[in-house]
């Protein structure tokens, strides 16, 4: 019998069968199917599907990485709610990077070559940073993407 | 010749391996981002520090140091460095080597004292 992944929204318990090939974090990527998650009573999903940070850990990397993101991205207006969105698009959109346990995307614009880093929780998935690197320090620390600077 | 060193570290976030490295040659200090970051206090730092959107290069007559600017966003920083290598450029700050992520104009020369202003001075380990 195959493998079953359960999932929790509020009254409803969403069950869905885990093909053998289909990784772990493939599943929390399936926002069709799964509308909330929770692991250890720590709820990954937000009701839309999108992930998040553990507690009130967004508002803090907000602050801290906000106005670099917003600046790479070439945006004039940025808030808590672009933050949650450009790191849930990097995660959807972006390409794994196992050695460093997160998701990466290259950015456009002026400026040397850089690329949005999201990383995620080794044991439940959820975000744990979001900030711009360089290309330069990416092709150093994660070989596996096969960039150059 | 000195090798500078961590001096103090504070955790932004132990599970990104993310963290505030604070590096000193014993007479300059600056503050870094480093992510991953898995070091510890007394670490020797032999790989230059790295600038993350660099700008605001000018030859100056100041003597090395770093510096808060004067209106501060986010990570910004400033700090005057003497040129020690054009390709790749390469700056230092008494002992501290900091790399630049952007050319430097042909009309510096090694031995130059600039002026340079960055959106964020990472530590890569």
């Amino acid at each position: 019998m195959a493998p079953r992944a359960s999932a929790t929204y509020g009254d409803y318990n969403v069950v869905r069968t885990v093909h053998a090939a289909e990784e772990v974090k493939d599943v929390l990527n399936v926002v069709d199917d799964v509308a909330a998650v929770t692991s250890g009573g720590t709820k990954l999903l937000t009701s839309n599907g999108l992930r998040r940070f553990a507690g009130n850990k967004a508002v803090e990397h907000f602050e801290k990485h906000g106005e670099s993101v917003m600046k790479a991205l070439g945006r004039t207006d940025y808030n808590l709610a672009n933050y949650l969105d450009d790191a849930n698009h990097v995660i959807k959109t972006g390409t794994w990077v196992p050695e460093l346990n997160a998701y990466t995307k290259l950015i456009g614009g002026l400026g040397s070559p850089k690329a949005a880093f999201v990383g995620v929780d080794r044991a439940v998935g959820n975000i744990t940073t979001f900030h711009v690197k360089s290309v330069q320090e990416l092709s150093r620390s994660a070989p596996s993407l096969g960039w150059t600077p | 010749m000195t090798i500078p060193w961590v001096c103090n570290i504070i955790w932004l976030e132990p599970e990104a391996e993310e963290a505030l490295v604070t590096i000193t040659d014993g007479q300059h200090t600056v503050t870094c981002f480093a992510q991953p970051f898995c070091g510890t206090v007394g670490d020797k730092v032999h790989e230059p520090l790295r600038t993350f959107e660099c700008g605001q290069i000018a030859r100056t007559v100041n003597r090395s140091s770093f510096r808060q600017p004067s209106v501060r966003l986010g990570w910004t920083q400033e700090f005057v460095g003497i040129v020690v290598n054009k390709i790749p450029p390469i700056l230092r700050v008494g002992e501290i080597p900091i790399g630049l992520d952007v050319a430097l104009s042909g009309d510096l020369q090694i031995g130059d004292s600039v002026t340079v202003g960055a959106d964020r001075i990472d530590y890569i380990k």
